[in-house]
């Protein structure tokens, strides 16, 4: 099952805890960066036809004579899009990768619907194969929650560039981007990141991987098959190719690492038997300990 | 043209079918589903996925695999080649196992090395091959005989024990010679620890001159020389010599003798002959004990090869065991480069053979001979008597009442009208007896015989001896004469009683009127009645040399040993085996010797002769003899006489060994190579 029925418990007791570990950091109000019709104070502007007359500051006006438009900063709920590798590499595991990653997905949610944050979910593949439309409200979580059931891993060429560019072009405003996958994109893992980056989002990478993934216990004759292509090669696996597997595979999940430093993305690499719950609070407190 | 011990291991062949149904799954590769391909793709990508070599990995790989199955079914099938059959060898294996076989090489002995190589020689024993084991001695020892089976051939050569025996090589050559008969493919291979590098000095025999100082009759026990082989031997060209062990010191005794003193009758003289075998200057003790008494401690030291001899004088009445035992054996101080080892008082590298550092001898225990003289009176005869130490004498001038047991009775001029019983000495008889009766009186009697081979003559010679005056006597009973005047008038005789075991002997000389050649020879005579009377064994039995035989004259003991059961003799180390004597008597029927063949001695120390004292309540073993056997052999002493390091026999026994082994041997050895081949190849993959 992939939802436990103490699922929702477990997940509002994550909730209560990223109020008080974060708080607003990473998922409560934000206050944006754009003026609008907040109610708190930024600075004035001189006045110009066809402002809003009521917002002259007439205090200012009988004092000095001058016609000053007072500006508030714009409050904005935070939009928060959970990105969910739908790959058939995600597949892969025991339990699957995938059910971790949607598990991450619902429990991401709820915690930010919780905040009263706008969350959207995108199921990606080559492209985007799904989405679950922006949405507010912890009473939305059931909905999501069967949304998340009904997805199926498909795919043959996992493209989270071409997933991020297909978000992008809907105009999507901005916000916070938390990428789910196991990263093993042909294309690159950096491509969609580095355009999420470009559009100002703030970006948080939860890369997942099998243990047999990284130590492979294979020697001898073999024929691999790759999940997603399904291209087969059959090879003798000897020492020396597992030892090569193991350096090329640790250089991997080294260059996410080494990316997501380099920029400021959040990074949270994790074995895809890890609880959801530990998961995130092991991201809770490694967030808690960045802001601190 | 090849045939097969077993044709019907054949069938093993069958098993080639589950290993090509093994090699179709194998072929058949395992799919195994992975996330991705990435990481792989980049390791393969560096070569060809899969070259030529590994495409056709599988099908060598079952070739491989068939071939091991072929040849192990040959090698259980055990072919054999025609010229194999027609050719089987007729080897024997010729074991030395003397004294100096027991000198340690490295971490075995010679003897162990010779087994152990022996076994190797047994490897390359082929179906054919008839193969018997000699133990090298003067008589040899068949181990087992021709046979094939090499399991018993094995047992046989871990059953060949040590020996404290000389070498004795070409007996056994020639034992195996016969066994070898004309058989085309013979083999006669030789362990041993030493051959002269001059094939006509080989084996020379021991010492010659080692017992040259001993009376003849000790010489007659020594051993048995080792003849020389015969360089024009045609069958000398098949002989394999066996060089094995190295070079080693050695410091031992090679002579030990002890003799009875010619001058003191209970003194004996030490002969000692110790060998420094090293090329090192040595110095040691010797200490002599006599039944553990020290009696004398000499230091000794020799230069390199030098024979130290030396003879010394002891006195004993009581006799025992004599010991002669080599200590502190070292390096002399003078000797520059042995600082560190002259001090040390165990140096076991000067001494290889620990066999020759101990040599026995045995002094018999000289007995107290009580004698009564009846004389009116004579100087002469009583000093003759009171000179020997070991005589308790009585002299009386008148026939006593009673006569004393276990007395010599000498009777001068006195005679009783019949001889007391036991021993009786009679000189110049004045009146008749039961014995004899006086006829008349001899003039100048001139002795022209005697008779040479009785012990009572012994260093006596009377021939042409005039005694100025003696009677003439007419016996009773006939006696022995042992020396007689030419008209055949008894001199000197011995009274033979059939019904008794008394001695009896008569002098009819006037003592007093017989000039210097009888007065010097009267007191010798005297001696030899005293010792022909004693009823112990004095005479000394020289020891014997390991590997001899005995012949053991047991006459005197014979009336105690009669009624004495189960004579046997008991080695050193405790083995037992019986005695069988062998009763020897002259044409009247009476008994002229027993004798009894003891040996050959194949272990150095005390052996003991003993017989059950026949007691029912309170058995138990009584002495008869003891026989001291030493090593005392120069060569075996000398553990330098090994041949020069060489490789080359080694090479030979390596090349014997494993170029000689039957052909399923070698179809077992290529298929363990194979599997070795596929291992390396499968299962450490080092193709790719």
């Amino acid at each position: 099952m992939l939802f436990p029925a103490d699922f929702l418990t477990r997940v509002e007791y994550l909730s209560i805890m990223s109020k008080r570990v974060f708080r607003g950091a990473l998922l409560a109000q934000r206050r944006t960066m754009q003026m609008g019709s907040g109610i708190e104070f930024s600075d004035h502007r001189e006045y110009t036809v066809g402002d809003d007359l009521r917002y002259l500051d007439w205090n200012v006006y009988a004092r000095h004579g001058d016609l000053l438009l007072k500006r508030f900063q714009e409050e904005q709920d935070l939009h928060v899009y959970l990105m969910l590798d739908c790959s058939r590499s995600m597949a892969f595991g025991s339990p699957p990768k995938f059910d971790l990653a949607r598990q991450l997905v619902a429990a991401l949610a709820y915690i930010a619907m919780a905040d009263l944050d706008r969350i959207a979910i995108v199921a990606y593949a080559d492209g985007i194969l799904s989405e679950f439309p922006l949405t507010r409200g912890k009473a939305r979580i059931l909905s999501i929650m069967r949304y998340l059931e009904s997805i199926e891993t498909t795919g043959q060429d996992t493209n989270l560039e071409k997933a991020v560019k297909g978000l992008l072009h809907r105009g999507t405003r901005s916000g916070l981007a938390v990428v789910i996958s196991d990263l093993f994109d042909a294309h690159g893992f950096s491509l969609g990141l580095d355009q999420m980056r470009y559009r100002r989002f703030d970006a948080h990478v939860i890369q997942l991987h099998d243990p047999k993934e990284a130590d492979p216990a294979l020697l001898g004759d073999v024929e691999f098959v790759d999940m997603e292509t399904e291209d087969s090669r059959k090879v003798t696996v000897t020492e020396k190719n597992l030892k090569n597997y193991r350096r090329l595979f640790e250089q991997h999940q080294s260059d996410v690492r080494e990316y997501c430093r380099n920029y400021g993305l959040g990074c949270t690499q994790s074995r895809c038997q890890v609880p959801f719950d530990d998961l995130i609070m092991h991201m809770m407190r490694e967030s808690a300990l960045q802001a601190s | 043209m090849i045939s097969l011990t077993a044709p019907t291991a054949l069938a093993f062949a069958l098993l080639a079918l589950p290993i090509i149904g093994f090699y179709i799954l194998k072929v058949r590769m395992r799919r195994i589903p992975v996330s991705t391909n990435l990481f792989w793709k980049q390791i393969y990508e560096e070569k060809p996925p899969r070259s030529i070599w590994q495409n056709f990995r599988h099908l060598i790989s079952l070739l491989v695999q068939l071939l091991l199955l072929t040849l192990l079914v040959f090698a259980i099938a055990d072919p054999f080649f025609a010229w194999q059959r027609n050719a089987g060898r007729r080897i024997v294996l010729i074991v030395d196992h003397s004294a100096s076989m027991q000198v340690m090489s490295n971490v075995q002995t010679r003897l162990q090395e010779a087994i152990t190589a022996a076994n190797k020689k047994l490897d390359g024993v082929r179906e054919n091959d008839q193969v018997a084991i000699l133990v090298a001695d003067q008589t040899p020892k068949v181990a087992v005989g021709m046979t094939s089976h090499v399991p018993t051939l094995r047992r046989a050569l871990a059953d060949i024990a040590k020996s404290d025996t000389s070498t004795y090589i070409q007996p056994s050559l020639d034992l195996a010679k016969q066994l070898m008969g004309d058989h085309p493919h013979g083999e006669i291979v030789v362990y041993t620890d030493a051959i002269p590098a001059d094939p006509a000095k080989q084996f020379v025999p021991p010492e010659a001159t080692q017992n040259s100082a001993l009376p003849s009759t000790q010489a007659a026990a020594t051993s048995v020389s080792e003849p020389k082989p015969e360089a024009t031997d045609k069958k000398e060209s098949a002989i394999d010599w066996q060089i094995l062990g190295k070079s080693a010191d050695n410091v031992g005794i090679v002579q030990f003798q002890a003799r009875r003193s010619l001058t003191d009758s209970i003194g004996y003289e030490i002969l000692i002959n110790v060998l420094n075998a090293s090329d090192k200057p040595v110095k040691c003790r010797l200490e002599i004990s006599l039944d553990d008494v020290p009696v004398d401690i000499l230091p000794i030291k020799m230069q390199p090869g030098e024979r130290w001899t030396t003879s010394l004088e002891k006195t004993s009445l009581e006799g025992g065991t004599l010991v002669g035992r080599l200590t502190n054996i070292a390096l002399q101080a003078n000797d520059t480069n042995t600082n560190n080892a002259k001090s040390d008082p165990t140096e076991t590298s000067l001494n290889g053979l620990l066999l020759d550092d101990t040599a026995t001898a045995i002094l018999p225990k000289r007995s107290i001979q009580k004698v009564l003289i009846v004389s009116p009176g004579n100087l002469f005869l009583r000093k003759a008597f009171e000179a020997n130490p070991l005589v308790e004498l009585t002299v009386v001038k008148d026939l006593p009442q009673t006569w004393p047991a276990s007395h010599l009775i000498v009777l001068h001029r006195l005679v009783p009208t019949q001889l007391p019983p036991g021993n009786v000495f009679v000189v110049d008889p004045a009146s008749d007896c039961d014995a004899w009766k006086i006829e008349t009186s001899i003039d100048n009697p001139i002795i022209t015989s005697q008779d040479d081979a009785s012990p009572l003559m012994r260093h006596i010679q009377l021939d042409n001896v005039i005694v100025p005056k003696a009677n003439k006597l007419t016996f009773t009973t006939l006696p022995h004469a042992l020396a007689s005047s030419v008209n055949n008038e008894i001199i000197f005789a011995e009274l033979k009683e059939a019904s008794s075991t008394s001695k009896r002997l008569v002098l009819p000389v006037d003592l007093d009127s017989s000039d210097l050649a009888f007065r010097t020879s009267f007191p010798i005579m005297v001696s030899n009645i005293l010792k022909w009377c004693s009823s112990d064994r004095d005479d000394l039995l020289p020891a014997q040399n390991t590997g001899s035989l005995l012949s053991l004259d047991l006459t005197q003991q014979w009336p105690d040993l009669q009624a004495h059961k189960n004579l046997s003799i008991t080695s050193p180390s405790k083995e037992s085996q019986a005695v069988l004597p062998v009763k020897n008597t002259n044409d009247d029927g009476s008994l002229r010797n027993v004798l009894a063949t003891i040996g050959p001695f194949d272990e150095a120390g005390v052996w003991e002769v003993a017989a059950d004292n026949g007691a029912q309540d309170k058995p138990e073993k009584v002495s008869v003899q003891s026989i001291a056997v030493n090593l005392s052999n120069a060569q075996e002493s000398d553990t330098r006489q090994v041949a020069t390091t060489d490789a080359s026999p080694a090479v030979a026994a390596f090349v014997s060994s494993y170029f000689s082994r039957p052909l399923w041997f070698y179809l077992a050895f290529l298929a363990c190579l194979l599997l070795g081949l596929e291992w390396f190849m499968y299962q450490r993959r080092v193709i790719s």
